[in-house]
């Protein structure tokens, strides 16, 4: 009887009532729209006519059970919408639905009462069930479910239109288009096993696991840190993960309901996505719709869960953009395919084995296969293939097994390789320059300046004798990706440069890691978007040998931002408060690299200055060398005197004017006392000794 | 202004209209604003907005136009919190304990020496030595520790930071001169403040805001007038001229575009009297034209950046705490000291802080407690605030008043109640950051702190130090205006080595 002890155990009390019913909603909100459309049918002729409306039991019983049953309807609704699952395309349905049960409710008055206005009450009825009906159906259905049957037929006319709209606003789908650049670049740096040697993520793993300092080994003799690239970068399960899926998203997005044809409640709905495509591109959280519409801004209309909505924590959405930064997608094709290990090693990422070849069967995964494999395009370039990209992406990877003179070598080919592209062409311009160059013949372009000046940069020399600028971002007006475009020109005379508040790209990073005098570096409160979980990534810096001091107050950087600052090689002040750099990673800092400053934590100081106030207070200590008195002098306050009456006026003491004279405390009356007293000190004494 | 050409001025200037329309719309032109000198042509013009390194035309990039300073600057910017009325050192820093054993002795001639006193005091029969009546404690610093009185727990938590000078003296004796003179360097109303001299020498680094910002704090002692010529920009350009933020909805008045007009069609009028005035400035050259259609446009940003400033929601809980419970509240000292730290961190040059109320010719134990339990905490979490985000380095903190005040008390003297008068001689500033030595005590003055003894620094000599901080030789931070050159330091003011790290 397993129903029956399943209905002992029913707890009324924690049912959730308004959702119970609300949830009635769907099954309810039929029978008025029929009972509706019937009365119109059957009222239609009498419109015209000037009689009262017929009264028969059909009727009677139609009206009533309208007028019960969309009040019903329309409170499920009310309640289904109070305990949320929709956001803001409800308010229309719900006001309309509403009128409209009223309005039912008015039928029924007016029928009773045999008014003529019953009539034309259920024509407007009728005229209203439609579009309420309708944006009911949408929520249901998703927007388009009528038209899109149509629109492809139309598509072949005006492809490029149909791909916007479905894209959303041009400008959101291009901010997304930007991102692959670093989503790329970080996919390569974290996480990808390579084949040869040992990989970066087996590094982590025993890092991780043991907590020993081998993976960063300091040369004894030159001090200089030989390898420790390494990424601590965790590698999430999606079983990890599900629980924010199910917390956040499948409301909306899961078995019941299935808004934008997208389902999250499981792996294989995750990665097959939506209407719109796949959400996820597997170790390429920047470039997946997942993680950047949990990124945006609240007011943004793509930003999830919708404004109103319970939102994940950021430790959430990290958690999101690690699970996905760390996915296989091979693994993740082989695991959903049910196949052998054996074919994961034909789309292991370095391979240039095509994974869409893997997946012919299912279309979506064919789909989500050809974005891997745009992605392991870029990843081929890394041995220095020449591939221009129109947004001047360097195509770089940092390898464990190389120097850093190698690595920066190796930087400079693939940039010399990359031709065209405006910041990367005056890149190169500036690397030309010969290291003794002098600077004083170099001197910056007029149009360089005017374009800095007409974006709020302000542009200061750093001295008469200096050769070398200050930029100051600060009031700056400009898009993201200009910053390198502007600094380019100029690149190689620039001494310091601030972004406060600004939102540097890995590419504006990798220009000022290249600038050849670039010794201060501010980068505090950086707003740094559409980086998944607004961490900025410090490996584009890397490369720079004479950034001495660099502020990252108040700019959360990412969890392997250690290691980059550790291999800063010309570093030697670096400011970290409010980067969340945790403990752990800090002390592997000091010990990585001991002579480096870091400033702002205030650790040591806090606790000086909590504990000297407590400590610090000192009485009468003589200053040295001043010439002073010490035979009288006001007593602290809590001192007690030796007599209970005043040796001058013989009147009560008071404590507060008390003197002490030769070691003897001794009380008066008033402020002028002690005057007297002090004046012939043996007299009162004399007095004093007598009581 | 190395390019002043008599003829071409002659030839703009000189036609009987224009020198009547200067002088009727301008009577400064002949006192200071406005200048005949600072309409002598484009070049001039330029100098004028642009900077020394520009001006001297040594700077190679000085030709292209970009200013800066004349050598690498340590500090990028200066809070200067100064305490209207002249709070009393005796009570605060100067610790003399050997006075608690002269209570309401005669200050000795010797001391008094026969020095020039206010006329609130010097109808006095006698003079009281008046010992403060505050327990100082010792807080650890670079030395062998700063001694501060009881009033200022905070700030002696910070003592490491602090180089506390025990031995300023100024020229004045009065409110008015000797704010004037700490502001400007020179007793006389008309030159430019210190922050106009900022702006004028690096320019507007966050084209926002303005680079000269004042902020006000009402006090609870007894108050003196504060005229907004303290922070006018003299015989400079208007533009450099301190901008006061209210308190209220309007931080900055007529900011705000009126009821009812869009901030696009704000946007299309600036364009049009933008393009007119532009016109009349190439017919012209008056560089008053520029700083108009400059400070048009700034106003129109600022509708925007102002908002953004005063909001304190983007601030943590424990940034707001470390500031203590005045911090909600807009126009408190403590309010205004994070919005220095906000302003600071935007690239604010000058940020001027007043605090009134330190005037206490009476009652000064009950004044000076309302009023360091007001300022203590707050300019203690400024401090620590700007060390933690790597600002303090480069921004160099001034606490200060005009004046110090007399050891001897001004009226009734008793063991819990005097006052003291205005005392130009000897008084304590400190400073923060910016290069100045941290945690350090620097000079002295006697037993009775009336005369300095060792190490006096003047207030043209803090000027020179501060400057030489900024990057500026102080002698060569010139404007050219009346026919000879002005600067902050007048014909004094020696950098003191000994207060920098």
């Amino acid at each position: 009887m397993p129903f029956l002890t399943t209905l002992a155990s029913l707890d009324l009390s924690a049912v959730d009532w308004a959702e119970a019913i609300g949830r009635l909603h769907p099954m309810l909100l039929h029978m008025p729209i029929g009972l509706i459309v019937v009365l119109a049918i059957l009222e239609f002729p009498h419109l015209f006519k000037k009689s009262a409306p017929v009264h028969d039991t059909p009727r009677t019983v139609l009206v009533t059970v309208l007028a019960v049953s969309s009040m019903a309807s329309a409170t499920a609704g009310w309640l289904l919408h109070e305990g949320g699952g929709y956001g803001h395309p409800v308010e229309w349905h719900e006001w309309l639905g509403v009128g409209l049960a009223f309005l039912t409710v008015a039928i029924a008055i007016a029928y009773w009462r045999k008014s003529e206005t019953y009539t034309l009450g259920v024509i407007a009825a009728f005229i209203l069930v439609i579009p309420t009906a309708h944006l009911g159906a949408t929520m249901t259905h998703g927007e388009g479910f009528l038209t899109d049957p149509w629109l492809a037929a139309f598509a072949d006319e005006d492809e490029q239109s149909s791909s916007e709209l479905a894209d959303g606003e041009p400008g959101f789908s291009q901010a997304i288009q930007q991102t692959p650049a670093e989503g790329t670049e970080h996919t390569g740096l974290e996480g990808q096993p390579k084949s040869a040697g040992s990989t970066i993520g087996d590094a982590a793993a025993a890092h991780l696991a043991d907590g020993s300092d081998d993976t960063a080994q300091v040369d004894s003799v030159t001090g200089t840190v030989q390898e420790p690239v390494v990424e601590t970068l965790l590698v999430l399960t999606y079983a990890d993960i599900a629980p924010v899926f199910r917390d956040y998203c499948v409301k909306c997005h899961g078995t019941r309901k299935r808004k934008g044809d997208l389902a999250l409640h499981s792996l294989e709905s995750i990665l097959a996505g939506g209407e719109h495509g796949a959400v996820i591109v597997p170790g390429d959280p920047l470039n997946s719709k997942l993680i950047t519409s949990l990124s945006l801004p609240l007011e943004d209309e793509h930003h999830m869960p919708p404004e109103g909505k319970r939102q994940p924590s950021a430790d959430a959405i990290a958690q999101l953009t690690l699970w996905v930064q760390g996915m296989d997608s091979a693994a993740l094709n082989s695991t959903l395919e049910g196949s052998s290990p054996d074919a994961e090693s034909g789309a292991e990422p370095a391979s240039p084995e095509d994974p869409a070849a893997a997946s012919d069967g299912d279309p979506e995964l064919k789909q989500a296969a050809l974005d891997e494999r745009e992605f392991l395009l870029l990843d081929s370039m890394e041995g220095g293939l020449a591939h221009q990209r129109s947004d001047g992406f360097i195509p770089f990877r940092l390898d464990p097994s190389q120097t850093n003179e190698q690595q920066v070598a190796r930087y400079s080919a693939i940039v010399d390789s990359l031709e065209q592209s405006m910041p990367i062409a005056a890149l190169r311009q500036v690397q030309t320059i010969p290291e003794q160059t002098n600077f004083a013949q170099v001197k910056p372009s007029q149009a360089a300046l005017d374009a800095l000046s007409a974006h709020q940069v302000h542009v200061e020399s750093l001295g008469e004798n200096s050769t070398l600028l200050r930029l100051d971002f600060t009031a700056a007006a400009i898009q993201e990706q200009s910053i390198s475009s502007l600094i380019a020109p100029i690149a190689g005379i620039v001494g310091e440069v601030c972004l406060y508040g600004q939102s540097p790209t890995s590419n504006d990073l990798t220009l000022l890691g290249m600038m050849p005098n670039l010794k201060d570096l501010d980068l505090r409160s950086l707003r740094v978007q559409p980086f998944a979980l607004n961490l900025l990534f410090l490996n584009q810096l890397r490369a720079s040998t004479s950034i001495t001091s660099l502020n990252l107050s108040s700019t959360p950087v990412s969890g392997s931002g250690h290691y980059d600052l550790a291999v800063m090689q010309g570093l030697k002040r670096v400011h970290l408060w409010g980067a969340g750099i945790p403990g752990d990673d800090l002390r592997e800092l000091a010990e990585l690299r001991p002579e480096l400053a870091v400033l702002g934590l205030g650790i040591e100081r806090d606790a000086a200055i909590e504990v000297e106030p407590e400590v610090a207070f000192t009485k009468y200590v003589p200053e040295p060398g001043a010439d002073v008195d010490e035979s009288t002098v006001t007593a602290p306050a809590e001192a007690v005197p030796e007599n209970k009456t005043c040796p001058v006026s013989n009147k009560p003491v008071v404590p507060a004017f008390t003197v002490v004279h030769e070691g003897r405390t001794i009380g008066f009356c008033c402020a002028n006392c002690p005057k007297s007293f002090v004046a012939d000190p043996a007299k009162y004494l004399a007095i004093l000794d007598k009581k | 202004m190395t390019n002043y050409d008599p003829i071409a001025a002659r030839k703009l200037l000189l036609t009987r209209r224009r020198l009547f329309g200067l002088s009727a719309t301008a009577l400064g032109g002949l006192l200071g604003r406005a200048s005949l000198g600072s309409l002598l042509g484009a070049d001039a013009a330029r100098g004028a907005t642009l900077g020394p390194a520009i001006a001297s035309g040594a700077s190679p990039l000085g030709n292209l136009g970009i200013g800066g300073p004349h050598f690498p600057a340590k500090a990028k910017r200066v809070i200067y919190m100064h305490m209207e009325g002249g709070p009393s050192q005796l009570d605060l820093f100067d610790y003399k304990p050997g006075l608690r054993a002269r209570f309401d002795q005669d200050l000795p001639s010797s001391i008094l020496n026969g020095q020039r006193l206010t006329g609130m005091t010097s109808g006095q029969a006698r003079f009281p030595v008046a010992p403060s009546r505050f327990r100082f404690s010792r807080y650890p610093n670079s030395q062998n520790g700063a001694w501060l009185s009881e009033l200022l727990p905070h700030t002696g938590s910070v003592a490491r930071d602090l180089c506390i000078v025990r031995s300023m003296h100024t020229d004045a004796i009065n409110h008015e001169p000797a704010i004037t003179f700490f502001q400007t360097g020179n007793q006389v109303p008309g030159r430019p403040s210190f922050g106009s001299w900022m702006s004028y020498g690096l320019g507007n680094a966050n084209e926002n805001l303005p680079a000269f910002v004042v902020l006000i704090s009402q006090g609870f002692g007894n108050m003196q007038a504060l005229s907004e010529r303290f922070w006018s920009s003299g015989f400079l350009n208007g533009e450099h001229q301190g901008c006061k933020i209210r308190t209220g909805d309007n931080p900055v008045l007529y900011l705000k575009d009126p009821a009812g007009v869009s901030r696009k069609d704000r946007r299309r009028m600036l364009d049009l009297v933008g393009a007119l005035n532009e016109k009349e400035e190439a017919r012209s050259f008056d560089p008053e034209i520029a700083t108009r259609m400059a400070q048009y446009e700034m106003a129109y940003r600022m509708q925007m950046s102002v908002p953004d400033l005063v909001d304190f929601k983007d601030e943590t809980e424990d940034t707001l705490a470390m500031y203590g419970p005045e911090v909600q509240k807009p126009g408190t000292f403590a309010a205004n000291c994070l919005l220095a730290r906000r302003l600071a961190e935007r690239g604010v040059r000058f940020i001027q802080l007043y605090m009134r109320g330190w005037d206490a010719h009476a009652n000064l134990p009950k004044e000076i407690r309302d009023q360091t339990a007001a300022v203590d905490q707050p300019q203690a979490a400024l401090i620590r605030d700007l060390d933690q985000r790597g600002l303090l380095e480069d921004t160099i903190v001034l606490w200060s008043g005009e004046f110090g005040r007399t050891v001897y008390s001004q009226g009734t003297l008793t063991e819990t109640n005097y006052g003291r008068d205005h005392h130009p001689r000897a008084f304590t500033s400190w400073l923060a950051g910016g290069g100045f030595k941290r945690g350090i005590v620097h000079g002295e003055t006697d037993d009775f702190g009336y005369n300095i003894v060792r190490d006096p620094v003047s207030v043209h000599d803090l000027h020179a130090t501060m400057l030489h901080q900024l990057g500026f030789d102080h002698e060569r931070l010139t404007h050219r205006v009346q026919g000879r050159d002005f600067r902050l330091t007048d014909v004094e003011g020696t950098v003191q080595h000994s207060l920098l790290g």
